[in-house]
């Protein structure tokens, strides 16, 4: 039997990150929604800070790919539930320029200001972005592409969420130049709803005994 | 609550477990530790803390190495579930870790080839497992939220069985930011749920587990150590490291764990709670179990086996399923140590007894981390 989460080509490393990630997703049968990169023009050289966010241009690029995935999302109908949405982060190398700088100065015997204490993983700007935009889904972060849409394909085809928001931030491995990030909000195609998997309020729902 | 979980058929099991603590090699002297309450905390002397307020952390001896440490508890995994080479050769890996420990240090140039990916690509090659290797970096609930992707493939037939590993080997970079921000407990002692409790402790935790559908393990033989039989995950929208009072998204993370095990909370015979010793986090978590669980709460036993072993970061909650386990089959209860008095913000029916038993057949293992993510596990005895 085929595992099908296999470590997918990862695209969204080149200049077409925006783009990259749509036929990515769409390769695993998701629909984009809404999508956005940064940067998209040359106006985009310096991501607005965060609060709470220092030292680091990671948390405040996932935070603006987020803000324009979300504001471009088409409006949902006026009788439509709340959607449930997951937050999956996908980061090679996570918060870098926030890493070097702390083993830098655990190696010069410096002081580290607290707030470093919960930027350390990706979590943190999942939950700052989850807090601001209301999105109860889970929280999944991953290091490839290939496992973060998979990750997303399964969170929506068991129902843990009607939508994921799929981020990558990609820091320059250097001085910050060439930072790259890109967000889409994904959604299950219709057809791919399947209400007979629904769990029976009765059933044994181990389906089978060792 | 009511949920709307769904899940694949298939049953889903695990056949091999290894584990390395401060307690040392082995699920038998972790067990062993965690159902006497003692715990393993001390000066940290693996690094320098001369400079930090807290100085205690819960290490194995020696200075071990985390992708060593990683292989050689996958090869224990799979030995226990009897795996033949082939059958581990397809294997895909779902590593739990906060990332390569060499990135920070490595030259400019070099860092693109040490992140998260490729060291999970390392470690699966170093085990020969499959190359189909994912990392999953998700701080505290990494670990729990790669088993429960591992159960729910697995679940609708996309895998008959994956090698969920995960590692955290206490080291100065977290050790120091957990020190500057205050997490750590004062008084050098983890006490979940308890009056006075002051902080975390940090814990080494390498841990590796074969999840396997109940039909490809009973194809080739395997008895199965456990059921994986409920899993659930729910994000809180509410901080970015704190969570809400009344712990509603734990509480939907358990709510769809039960749902997806087709059982009710009066059947939960114990809970392994996140219980990480800190005030804000153990009062949300206490609201969350009362939230989910109703009235079976005041009966269903329930501690932290971080008491002992510390908090294994993105290794934890994998390290305490493993406890979890390993305590229903042996049919005792790990007790919540560091324990000095109720709190009233904490009403739980705490396992505070050492000859603590359980008949039951079915445990909560609970995840909150930061970014308001919540993972909630169900096992059972097969």
């Amino acid at each position: 039997m085929t595992h099908t989460t296999t470590t997918a080509a990862v695209t969204g490393a080149g200049p077409g990150h925006r783009a990259a990630l749509a036929p990515d997703a769409a390769a695993v049968g998701l629909r984009v929604v809404a999508a956005a990169a940064w940067p998209e023009s040359a106006a985009d050289r310096v991501p607005a800070p965060i609060a709470g966010f220092v030292v680091s241009s990671f948390s405040p690029l996932a935070a603006e790919v987020v803000r324009r995935c979300l504001g471009r999302r088409p409006a949902p109908r006026a009788d439509a539930p709340p959607a449930v949405t997951a937050v999956v982060l996908v980061s090679p190398l996570g918060d870098l320029a926030g890493a070097v700088h702390v083993a830098e100065t655990v190696d010069g015997r410096g002081r580290l200001g607290p707030l470093l204490f919960f930027q350390a993983v990706p979590n943190a700007v999942a939950g700052h972005v989850a807090a601001l935009w209301r999105l109860t889904g889970p929280v999944v972060c991953v290091a490839d592409t290939g496992a973060g849409l998979a990750v997303a394909a399964l969170l929506l085809a068991d129902r843990d969420a009607d939508e994921a928001l799929l981020i990558r931030v990609d820091q320059a491995p250097g001085a910050g130049v060439g930072d790259r990030a890109a967000a889409v909000l994904l959604r299950a195609h219709p057809e791919d709803a399947h209400p007979e998997d629904a769990v029976p309020e009765d059933a044994d729902t181990e389906g089978e005994q060792p | 609550m009511t949920s709307v979980a769904r899940r694949g058929p298939a049953c889903v099991v695990v056949t091999g477990t290894a584990a390395l603590s401060a307690f040392g090699r082995g699920v038998e002297p972790l067990l062993s530790a965690a159902l006497d309450g003692r715990s393993a905390f001390e000066p940290v002397r693996r690094f320098d803390v001369a400079d930090r307020r807290v100085a205690q952390a819960a290490l194995h001896p020696g200075a071990p190495v985390l992708v060593d440490e990683l292989a050689r508890s996958i090869d224990q995994a799979c030995d226990e579930a009897g795996l033949s080479a082939a059958q581990r050769g397809a294997c895909p890996l779902h590593l739990a870790v906060h990332g390569d420990p060499a990135l920070p240090r490595v030259p400019e140039a070099d860092r693109p080839a040490h992140g998260a990916d490729v060291f999970a690509d390392t470690v699966a090659r170093r085990a020969r497992l499959s190359g189909a290797s994912r990392a999953y970096t998700s701080a505290c609930v990494a670990s729990s939220t790669a088993v429960a992707d591992a159960a729910a493939a697995i679940a609708r037939g996309q895998a008959d069985r994956i090698v969920v590993a995960a590692g955290y080997l206490v080291e100065a970079d977290q050790f120091a930011v957990f020190d500057a921000g205050r997490a750590l407990a004062r008084d050098g002692r983890v006490r979940p749920f308890s009056n006075g409790r002051s902080g975390l402790l940090l814990g080494d935790g390498v841990v590796a587990v074969v999840v396997e559908s109940a039909s490809a393990a009973r194809e080739r033989r395997a008895g199965p150590r456990a059921l994986l039989s409920g899993w659930g995950r729910a994000g809180d929208a509410y901080h970015v490291c704190k969570p809400p009072p009344d712990g509603a998204g734990l509480a939907r993370a358990i709510t769809d764990a039960l749902h997806r095990a087709g059982i009710g909370p009066e059947q939960i015979g114990y809970v392994n709670a996140h219980g990480s010793g800190t005030p804000i986090s153990d009062t949300a978590e206490s609201a969350a179990l009362h939230r989910a669980l109703g009235d079976a709460v005041g009966s269903v036993p329930v501690s932290s086996t971080k008491s002992a072993h510390g908090q294994a970061l993105e290794a934890g909650a994998l390290l305490e399923l493993i406890v979890t386990m390993a305590a229903l089959r042996a049919g005792r209860l790990p007790v919540n140590g560091g324990y000095l008095g109720p709190d009233p913000t904490c009403p739980l029916n705490l396992v505070l007894d050492r000859s603590a038993g359980t008949e039951s057949g079915y445990a909560l293992s609970l995840t909150m981390a930061f970014g308001g993510a919540n993972t909630a596990l169900v096992v059972g005895t097969p």
